[in-house]
């Protein structure tokens, strides 16, 4: 294999790819990746398993995946469950929807997905759009940050110029019925933007320039700087208006 | 504690907005270790090294070109070991030795630089700039300075001295008269980060005494 002319490699059914450089890797059915692999793109649907970092331009899967070591691509498309136990960068965006779960941290540009997130290092990330349960005991950092909850999301600080944290759609009147907004919620230690926007939040500090906490918040104390907005149903223990010289 | 800042210090002397803040982190302009987390009656805030944040963001918001930014956020992912500040009264003492310096607070290298300047035999000391020891020093690539038998030489030439380091002695054949300046850098390195980790713990101890009111 030569780099100039990079061979492709097709697995069906069940088969092990070695580790190397390759044009693209596509596999259906059980894969299995042995050591570090750049490519151009990694495609599998199946059942995943990597054993070495992969670095690529565009990796989509569906299915399960789980990657022992680092995962790097430019674009991604995830579907099903993805596990990696070190660190994830996207370089452009990468659709999610299903699980993922990062041991490391997630980092790079886009992230728009829905279902379960869950990182156990910092997320940084120019915009994360995302709808469904959200974890991280970290640094969340983003310039725009849309959360669409559903179900129980726990954050240890959140940052960013834009942050919006909105109730996710109660589908039917029977989870209205059974309460389910009180699943849906937001625990995090701070919150720091420019422009803030909650739902269903709990936050000790939220400090922004224009803070709307709204339905079904608690917070500790809030700090701003230009505009402060406060649902009628949301608690909030003190809000003081910081001087600054602003923008 | 004087010698930090919180966040919304930060923000409100210097005009920036929390996105600004956490953008410029994201892309590497202002170091991780920059970030310390600690308990205030409010819960968690972030504090920073004051005098080496307030001159970072001077410096973001002098920047003329993305691509300046770009070549600092390089620089600072290639020697971040370096960039680290502590305040030089609390460093200098853990030294044992005077401030050699007026400035609040010290990067590594700095200190280093200034650490292996005041370790120099005697009599070629004061001949050799401080700084430009160190800013020689800076130019290392800092796991250069993990070889423990990483070793600077010096040549005094006419108007200024000519360094060059190794990073073994064995690695070079020196014809004629040994250098002028021959230190071996690895086991003053070693004291000198020992000196660093406990100014850290002091630092550590100091901030997490305070009570921001």
């Amino acid at each position: 294999m030569t780099e100039e002319a990079l061979r492709s490699v097709k697995v069906s059914g069940s088969g092990t790819v070695a580790g190397g450089r390759y044009d693209r890797v596509k596999g259906s059915g059980s894969v299995r990746i042995d050591g570090d692999v750049v490519a151009h793109s990694i495609e599998t649907s199946g059942s995943m398993k990597g054993h070495g970092n992969l670095r690529v331009e565009w990796l989509r899967s569906s299915g399960s995946a789980a990657v022992e070591g680092d995962v790097s691509t430019v674009r991604g498309h995830a579907s099903g469950s993805w596990r990696v136990s070190g660190n994830v960068r996207i370089d452009e965006e990468a659709k999610i929807s299903g699980s993922a779960h990062v041991d490391g941290s997630l980092a790079g540009e886009a992230v728009v997905g829905s279902g379960s997130l869950r990182v156990r290092g910092d997320i940084a990330l120019e915009s994360l759009v995302w709808s469904g349960a959200i974890n991280c005991p970290g640094l969340v950092s983003a310039d725009t940050v849309d959360i669409r909850l559903g179900g129980a999301c726990q954050l240890g600080e959140l940052a960013g110029s834009s942050i919006s944290v909105r109730a996710g759609m109660n589908a039917s009147p029977w989870l209205a019925w059974l309460n389910f907004s009180r699943t849906q919620r937001l625990t995090v230690g701070e919150i720091s933007g420019d422009d803030i926007r909650l739902e269903h939040t709990e936050a000790r500090v939220v400090r922004g320039d224009r803070v709307s906490i709204g339905s079904h918040c608690r917070v500790d104390r809030v700090e701003y700087r230009k505009d402060f907005t406060v649902h009628s149903d949301a608690w909030v223990g003190e809000s003081v208006r910081v001087e600054g010289n602003g923008q | 504690m004087e010698n930090y800042i919180s966040k919304k210090e930060l923000l409100v002397e210097t005009g920036i907005s929390y996105g600004q803040l956490y953008r410029w982190k994201r892309k590497g302009l202002i170091p991780e270790s920059w970030f310390v987390r600690r308990s205030t009656f409010t819960g968690q805030e972030t504090f920073f090294p004051r005098e080496a944040i307030l001159e970072r963001v001077r410096w973001i918001q002098g920047a003329k070109t993305e691509a300046a930014l770009d070549e600092l956020a390089e620089s600072i992912k290639s020697s971040s070991l370096w960039q680290e500040r502590l305040p030089a009264d609390v460093l200098w003492r853990a030294a044992g030795l005077p401030n050699p310096g007026s400035a609040a607070s010290v990067t590594r290298r700095e200190f280093f630089g200034q650490w292996t300047a005041h370790h120099l035999p005697g009599r070629e000391r004061p001949s050799i700039g401080v700084e430009a020891l160190a800013g020689f020093l800076s130019q290392l690539p800092s796991d250069w300075l993990e070889y423990p038998a990483v070793h600077l030489y010096g040549v005094p030439g006419a108007q200024r001295w000519t360094f060059f380091v190794v990073q073994s002695p064995e690695s070079v054949c020196l014809g004629g008269d040994e250098p002028a300046l021959s230190v071996a850098l690895g086991s003053l390195w070693q004291e000198a980060k020992g000196i660093w980790d406990k100014a850290r713990m002091t630092v550590a101890a100091e901030v997490k005494g305070v009570r921001n009111t």
